[in-house]
């Protein structure tokens, strides 16, 4: 069994200014498959918040349908189309990010904006009983955890600068898609977040885990009175040298 | 309820972002034009430092080219840039200043490098109310500047101050940017913006492409240019 917690909130450049944030994040459980999202919508893009949110509940409406191919689907799957098997959270991903990113497009379209206006990262992960897949797309963070061991997942490879990332929304981008799946058995703790909290849950400039904060989280996260609240307020609390905005969902097995 | 109090990284050093400041100080700058660059100047260094993120991310360097083209101010971080009173005089050794400031910025990003210290694109302003004197090296130099650019080592913002400034050859040095017009007495009014698009640049993460072809491809490309309230039409 996974247990989830997590939490987002919007950062203190966005509120000095006046601004929402602009980052998602959600998880859901169904049918023996856990599915967690992270997006982080570009802060220059004048409805990248929207596109963070439409690309997660994107990813968690299809992630159901991968745990139970009988549910009911939202339905922006082509009809006929053939569906990765069940036990396939590579293939599942690569669908999920397909979707996300036509989900962006046609909302897009339908209102006459640009896509790229919809900017956002993108990662999920699929956790079923046998495998842990981990799908991202632009600098989101994804670390997996073993036996008190943290391992940071298939990192943006950058450029040279800093402010530089690949979104969602971009042509080519869905050829970018880096995934990495891992036999359940060797994967205990699954962590993501969006690049605000790079600075303090990451060693740079390698980017390693930053083992003390994965172990408290895992302690945390498995203790009775855990909650979401908690992980609320201390982003809320937290100086991450940046004021950009903050976003973690872990899943740790119980 | 327990409360969540993980141990985090506080050790990470903060990025750099590295700005190249070209001053025309030549003997037509004489008189008001340069008092208020230097007033300009001034209230730069005060409010830098009033930026929690661009204090200690911005690190600038001031290079002037009037009798000669010299670094005024080698790279300060925000916190630390001290004001100083620049004198007119000379010819306008634009492109010497150039070299210069390209030869700076390579230095800096190798330091970054060497000290394991991430970094945004560098910024390299050109303000000048004239056109440059030195010929050939003029021409050499802007023709590096502007590969640069395209290598996507730098952001060039050129800007020319008041009427007799030579937009044309401005223009030669960047194929991203048009040169803005600023009016000769308006530099608190450039160096207010500078100041808060470097605080802008400091908070940004994410918000660019790898895609070099996007026109979002860097954080200068997120500042307007010319913003309104400091150039001419």
């Amino acid at each position: 069994m996974w247990k989830v917690i997590g939490a987002s909130v919007t950062g203190t450049k966005h509120r000095a200014a006046g601004q929402e944030g602009q980052d998602a994040a959600d998880w859901r459980t169904q049918a023996g498959l856990t599915c967690l999202a992270v997006a982080d919508g570009a802060g220059s893009r004048p409805r990248a918040g929207h596109g963070a949110t439409l690309a997660v509940g994107r990813a968690l409406r299809r992630a159901v349908c991968a745990a139970d191919p009988g549910a009911a689907d939202a339905g922006a799957a082509e009809p006929g189309a053939a569906e990765p098997a069940a036990g396939d959270p590579a293939a599942w991903l690569r669908l999920i990010f397909a979707e996300a990113r036509e989900q962006i497009t046609a909302q897009a379209a339908a209102h006459g904006h640009d896509p790229g206006d919809y900017a956002t990262t993108l990662a999920v992960a699929i956790l079923t009983r046998h495998e842990v897949s981990i799908g991202q797309i632009g600098d989101t963070i994804a670390v997996a955890g073993h036996q008190g061991r943290y391992e940071t997942v298939a990192p943006e490879r950058r450029g040279e600068y800093l402010n530089e990332t690949t979104f969602l929304t971009e042509p080519g981008a869905l050829a970018g898609l880096r995934i990495v799946t891992r036999p359940a058995a060797e994967v205990d703790t699954v962590f993501l977040a969006t690049d605000g909290l790079r600075f303090k849950v990451l060693e740079l400039p390698a980017g390693a885990a930053f083992r003390p904060f994965f172990e408290d989280l895992g302690a945390y996260a498995r203790s009775p009175g855990a909650s979401p609240d908690a992980v609320r307020r201390f982003l809320a609390g937290l100086d991450d040298q940046t004021g950009d905005d903050k976003t973690l969902v872990a899943a740790v097995r119980t | 309820m327990e409360d969540f109090t993980p141990r985090v990284n506080e050790a990470n050093p903060d990025p750099r972002i590295a700005c190249a400041l070209l001053l025309d100080t030549s003997s037509s700058m004489s008189g008001e034009p340069i008092s208020q660059l230097n007033r300009g100047f001034e209230l730069f260094c005060e409010e830098i430092k009033t930026d929690e993120l661009a204090q200690k991310r911005a690190e600038i360097t001031v290079i002037t080219f009037g009798e000669t083209a010299r670094v005024e101010i080698p790279f300060t971080e925000g916190r630390d840039l001290q004001p100083r009173t620049l004198v007119a005089g000379g010819a306008t050794p634009m492109g010497a200043a150039l070299n210069l400031a390209l030869d700076q910025l390579t230095r800096q990003k190798q330091a970054y490098k060497q000290a394991g210290l991430e970094y945004y694109r560098p910024w390299l302003f050109v303000l000048t109310d004239g056109a440059p004197t030195d010929g050939r090296v003029y021409t050499d130099a802007a023709r590096r500047v502007r590969e640069a650019e395209q290598d996507r080592r730098l952001s060039v913002f050129a800007i020319g101050v008041g009427r007799r400034a030579d937009l044309d050859l401005l223009r030669g040095l960047s194929d991203d940017r048009v040169p803005a017009m600023l009016d000769e007495l308006s530099f608190t009014e450039f160096f207010g913006w500078l100041s808060a698009s470097l605080s802008a640049a400091s908070a940004s993460n994410a918000f660019a492409s790898s895609d070099a072809g996007l026109a979002q491809a860097d954080a200068a490309q997120q500042i307007p240019l010319p913003p309104a309230g400091w150039a001419r039409a």
